[in-house]
């Protein structure tokens, strides 16, 4: 059998495994030890497994990512993200569809602080979706815009999916964050589109609400001063190139700690929560981190991205049409890998296919972190609907909230084209 | 139960010490590289060979007693029940070989750059870093026993209890 048959052999048990409900990290681990034993033989498989995890690990530029954790839970648990979505619903009641635009704006806030799509889903969404049902919203409006407004954690900083990717593709995480926080920001407004068009098709979903004084406008700047005092700092900090994206989850620990002691908004209990919700991410990230890791030299031994690579040279496809295939593959893992799993999974493939296609590594970051963020709405995993229908079980089905999701995940596709057509133009 | 919740106890005590140290160091290196133009020495090399290495393997038994590691689900539930406890008891089965080797060889090479007494160059000074690789056969030891202990309890109470069987109820019927 050739080292191309067994690295394909090897993908295809990773992904049966997975199937059947094996953790991705023990699965890609051993799968990995597996094929490199039948490639190379035992003693390079035992090497991999010896030095990878400590060589992976022992790095400087990850410890950005249990620092952003840390961050984003003390942020979470002292309250510092509660008056997000009043602030927003406070500014944007006035415009057609205000109470959902808030709810997507006041994720786009939570994301810029706690980094995670299924937190900013679930905070915000416990209170938009009570408070746009009970204005009379469609609740599959109601939900489907909460649930999507929730993926804007893998895109604006401190997205820990743009971090990992970063570090995987050797480039610089301070550029990601720029160019995720502007994708971010065009996807707010692309979803602030698709409600104002939800809205023109049919107003009665989406009755107008009452609009605020100026005074009150103004006092609910109070409630997202910390918030955005933190969030403020450490990107300012880190665009201004004051310190570095690995400084800056630090930096960012400290900053939340002293503004939460600050205001007394962080107890005991609170701070413990923090610990063991980043102690739980860390467990997770770095184990299927490793995994991936070694997987990633299972493949290169193989020689199947090197061979695909051929294969396209060989083809006539261009770029447009090979981010097109990306684009479909990805769809499909997402519907049933979590989008840090995909990612992994996917990268070792894909990434040294990108400089002979003139594809930029930045430029396909952005890309990814779309396209998985799109797995996280669409059926039939879509985590952040699950964890939306989760929290409101007892008054909307889940096909409901997919319902809601559909107009939004069509705005997705016409970003990701967008963005297709950005490439050629801007990288 | 009491035996995990032991490791869940210690591992949070340490890892909760990680995440402070890290986090106070780094930012001490940039305040006082800000203002004194002068960081901490050896605060990188700490942070990559200490802290990182702990705060990448010390929670993956806590994220274990939790059973919270990530899998998917979504083709597994269509599945017979009986074939669902095949490979739920498979799936347990191949996580403690897994880990098992794992900690074996972790611990080989703990004892290697033990008797060699590894340490780095940082600066000007011999950074040693061969106790940080007695983090991961502790680390892999204490999942692999987490992973027995869960097995054992599947054992004398219900396939609920396996290592990979969160949140599924029908197994246990």
């Amino acid at each position: 059998m050739s080292d191309q048959t067994i690295g394909l052999l090897a993908l295809i048990a990773v992904l049966v495994m997975i199937a059947l409900r094996a953790p991705i990290a023990i699965a890609l681990l051993t799968v990995t030890f597996a094929a490199i034993w039948h490639i190379a033989g035992l003693q390079p498989a035992i090497s991999i497994l010896t030095s990878v995890p400590y060589n992976f690990t022992s790095s400087w530029t990850l410890s950005s990512i249990p620092m952003f954790l840390f961050m984003g839970y003390i942020a979470y648990h002292s309250g510092m993200t509660k008056g997000l979505f009043q602030a927003a619903r406070v500014w944007l009641s006035w415009l057609p569809g205000g109470l959902a635009i808030s709810s997507i704006v006041g994720c786009g806030g939570f994301a810029s602080v706690t980094g995670s799509s299924m937190a900013c889903s679930a905070a915000v969404g416990r209170i938009a979706v009570p408070e746009m049902t009970q204005r009379g919203y469609d609740i599959r409006i109601a939900t489907g815009a909460v649930a999507v407004g929730g993926t804007l954690g893998a895109l604006i900083p401190p997205s820990l999916l743009l971090i990992l990717y970063g570090i995987y593709a050797q480039v610089s995480i301070t550029d990601l964050f720029y160019y995720g926080l502007l994708l971010g920001i065009s996807s707010i407004f692309m979803y602030t589109a698709t409600i104002l068009v939800l809205y023109y098709i049919s107003p009665g979903r989406m009755p107008m609400t009452e609009s605020f004084s100026w005074q009150e406008r103004a006092s609910s700047i109070y409630g997202i001063l910390p918030a955005g005092f933190l969030a403020a700092s450490v990107f300012g900090g880190l665009f201004l190139g004051i310190f570095t994206a690995t400084e800056a989850g630090a930096i960012g620990v400290v900053l939340a700690a002293a503004i939460s002691l600050l205001t007394r908004s962080l107890t005991w209990e609170g701070f413990i929560e923090s610990c063991k919700d980043t102690l739980m991410s860390c467990g997770n990230i770095f184990l299927i981190a490793i995994a991936a890791n070694s997987f990633t030299r299972m493949i290169a031994l193989s020689g199947i991205s090197s061979d695909l690579g051929m294969w396209l040279e060989s083809t006539d496809l261009g770029p447009n049409q090979i981010l097109l295939i990306i684009f479909v593959m990805y769809l499909i893992l997402g519907m049933f890998i979590d989008p840090l799993g995909a990612m992994l999974l996917s990268l070792p493939i894909i990434l040294p296919i990108l400089p002979d296609q003139g594809i930029s590594v930045i430029w396909f970051g952005m890309f990814l972190a779309k396209l998985l963020e799109m797995g996280m709405i669409s059926p039939p995993v879509g985590l952040n609907v699950f964890v939306i229908h989760g929290i409101f079980k007892e008054t909307v089905r889940l096909e409901q909230v997919f319902y809601g999701i559909l107009p939004f995940f069509i705005a997705d596709i016409i970003l990701v084209f967008v963005l297709m057509g950005a490439r050629s133009v801007l990288f | 139960m009491r035996y995990e919740r032991i490791v869940e106890k210690v591992t949070l005590t340490l890892g909760t010490a990680v995440l402070v140290a890290m986090a106070v160091l780094i930012a001490a290196d940039v305040l006082l590289r800000q203002t004194m133009d002068a960081g901490i020495p050896t605060v990188p090399d700490f942070v990559s060979f200490y802290l990182m290495v702990a705060i990448s393997f010390i929670p993956i038994a806590y994220t274990q007693v939790y059973r919270s590691h990530v899998e998917t689900t979504v083709l597994f539930q269509v599945l017979p029940p009986a074939l669902k406890k095949i490979l739920l008891w498979l799936n347990a089965a191949i996580g403690i070989g897994m880990f098992s080797l794992l900690t074996y060889l972790s611990l080989v090479e703990a004892l290697n750059q033990t008797e060699k007494r590894s340490f780095i160059e940082s600066g000007k000074v011999l950074f040693q870093i061969w106790p940080s690789y007695w983090l991961l056969p502790i680390s892999f030891g204490a999942m692999l026993f987490v992973l027995c202990h869960q097995i054992w309890m599947a054992r004398v109470e219900t396939e609920i209890s396996l290592p990979y069987a969160s949140g599924d109820s029908e197994t246990s019927q």
